[in-house]
């Protein structure tokens, strides 16, 4: 029972150094945080727009839609039905021919002889297929053609096309800058903490000098780096807030046709992994930084 | 109490600081280990904390052969043994009573027995009134006080100094000696490295004089050894 009293007071104390270390680093704490923060700012900020721009390409696609064209005697909600069960299709819209007649009159008022053509109504049946994934548009019109009431189909193949080549060069781009932003964040927090660590290689060492075991020495700095990782992740979170109302105002003003705002989750989502990346990376890189001299002190033992 | 067994240490550079030592020291002895820089008297100490180890030979510390103890084991001999430093190697952000204090939060000891201990090892080194102090505020007599309450605090049976004077004016020294000579009145092993002649000559303790990696003297009640710098 007194080891574990011994141990639970161990444990206290690492913390309580902790959070004096942190306290009394000074400047150098200063330094981490800002370094931190700077960086998941940049980082956050960065994907948060990657992000959008993926949001936006992928309501721009979800617009696309397949008309078809019925044969003449077919049944319309029987065929409304076959279609709604392929999959990928999220919404079929019935318009039947005397209402596609009645607004084709209406719009053409002005330029087209109606009455030339007075009950002789030429326009068929149509569905309006709307289907979830803008990718899959030729394998979900295919289906749909093969259906045997449909005479025909008609959709913007190209610019499909074009919706799937931006989304593909904007997830590879992206994914791209964002890998390289996420290693060089964590290599300049990781640096940024070992320069910290190494300030005070000196108080290590006496430590060590007067019985410290290794994870009496290493609990404080990596309870540090969770510090550190923590502080920096709520300022950059207050960064991040500011950014993204700053930008959706602006958006909003000069590019109103934009539905960005329907992202609502995004920002949360952003600011929940940058704690989380925050923390851990304040951790590893404190993780890093003190094994790395506590192994060097060990080779170095061995020498002798 | 400590018992070295032909022990030889040599550097990875060839230095050879100790070349076949032999020595017995007993519970409660004041030992002077003299020689000029380079003798191996610092070797000889580090060896006995585990700051270096042997190349052959045997290093006994309370009956435990800890020539090879494994480096996770370290801690646990250090936690036994006080040790004053010349630089006197203290923590640069902790106060006086932080410092003092360190070893018995390694071991975690009880708040209140941390208090009473502290207390009474300020008090012994008359550092009181520095309590709160960093090391930075201390004048160089001061810090070694600090340096020497740290090193008594767990009350080890063992007290390493190396050359505890060597960064103090004359009235600083007598101050450690006086401290020093109360711990081993208490039947604390001591074991200092000094080149202070006057410091030997005066005390009248067993005296081991050391030269290239060797013993050349070892006398109870010994003097500086002549031709010795």
């Amino acid at each position: 029972m007194e080891s574990v009293n011994r141990f639970i007071r161990q444990l206290q104390f690492t913390f309580q150094e902790a959070v004096n270390n942190f306290i009394r680093s000074g400047w150098m704490a200063w330094i981490v945080i800002t370094t931190m923060t700077a960086s998941m700012t940049v980082l956050g900020a960065f994907i948060m727009i990657m992000k959008d721009i993926s949001f936006v390409s992928d309501t721009v696609g979800s617009k696309l839609q397949i008309v078809a064209f019925l044969k003449k005697d077919s049944i319309m909600e029987k065929t409304q039905a076959q279609v709604s069960t392929v999959e990928g299709v999220t919404k079929v819209d019935m318009i039947t021919k005397e209402k596609a007649w009645s607004e084709l009159k209406k719009e053409l008022k002005n330029t087209l002889e109606a009455d030339n053509i007075k009950n002789q109504n030429p326009l068929p049946d149509t569905l309006q297929i709307t289907i979830s994934n803008p990718k899959e548009i030729d394998f979900i019109a295919k289906k749909i053609k093969n259906i045997s009431d449909i005479e025909s189909i008609k959709y913007n193949k190209e610019l499909a096309e074009y919706i799937e080549q931006v989304g593909k060069i904007v997830t590879l781009i992206g994914s791209m800058i964002t890998a390289f932003f996420a290693f060089a964040t964590l290599a300049i927090i990781v640096n940024t903490i070992r320069l910290a660590v190494n300030s005070r290689k000196n108080e290590i060492e006496i430590m060590r000098l007067v019985g410290a075991t290794n994870w009496f020495i290493s609990l404080p700095f990596l309870l540090e780096g969770i510090f550190f990782g923590f502080v920096s992740a709520i300022l950059t979170s207050i960064f991040l807030v500011v950014w993204r109302t700053f930008s959706l105002t602006q958006i909003r003003l000069f590019l109103p046709f934009l539905p960005i705002e329907e992202q609502s989750n995004l920002l949360g989502d952003v600011i929940t992994v940058t704690i989380l990346a925050s923390v851990l990376t304040g951790l590893a890189g404190s993780s890093f930084s003190i094994a790395r001299y506590l192994t060097f002190e060990k080779a170095n033992k061995s020498d002798g | 109490m400590i018992k070295l067994e032909n022990v030889k240490k040599i550097y990875p550079n060839g230095v050879v600081a100790l070349n076949n030592i032999n020595l017995d020291v007993k519970k409660g002895e004041f030992i002077f280990l003299v020689g000029s820089t380079g003798s191996g008297k610092s070797s000889l100490i580090k060896l006995l904390y585990r700051e270096e180890v042997v190349t052959s030979g045997n290093v006994y510390i309370s009956g435990i052969n800890v020539t090879h103890i494994k480096p996770s084991k370290v801690p646990y001999l250090r936690q036994k043994i006080g040790v004053i430093f010349q630089d006197f190697k203290l923590l640069p952000r902790k106060t006086v009573w932080e410092n003092v204090a360190f070893t018995l939060q390694i071991l975690g000891t009880a708040k209140e027995e941390q208090e009473r201990r502290v207390k009474a090892a300020l008090e012994l080194t008359n550092l009181v009134d520095c309590t709160d102090k960093f090391v930075s505020d201390l004048s160089g007599g001061e810090r070694q006080r600090v340096s020497v309450a740290r090193a008594i605090i767990n009350t080890p049976p063992i007290l390493l100094a190396d050359e505890p004077t060597g960064n103090l004016d004359p009235e600083n020294t007598w101050e450690i000696m006086k401290l020093l000579s109360k711990i081993s009145s208490r039947g604390t092993t001591i074991i200092m490295s000094t080149h202070n002649r006057n410091i030997v000559d005066t005390m009248k303790k067993r005296v081991i004089g050391m030269e290239k990696g060797n013993i050349i003297q070892d006398q109870e009640e010994g003097v500086y050894p002549v031709g010795i710098s």
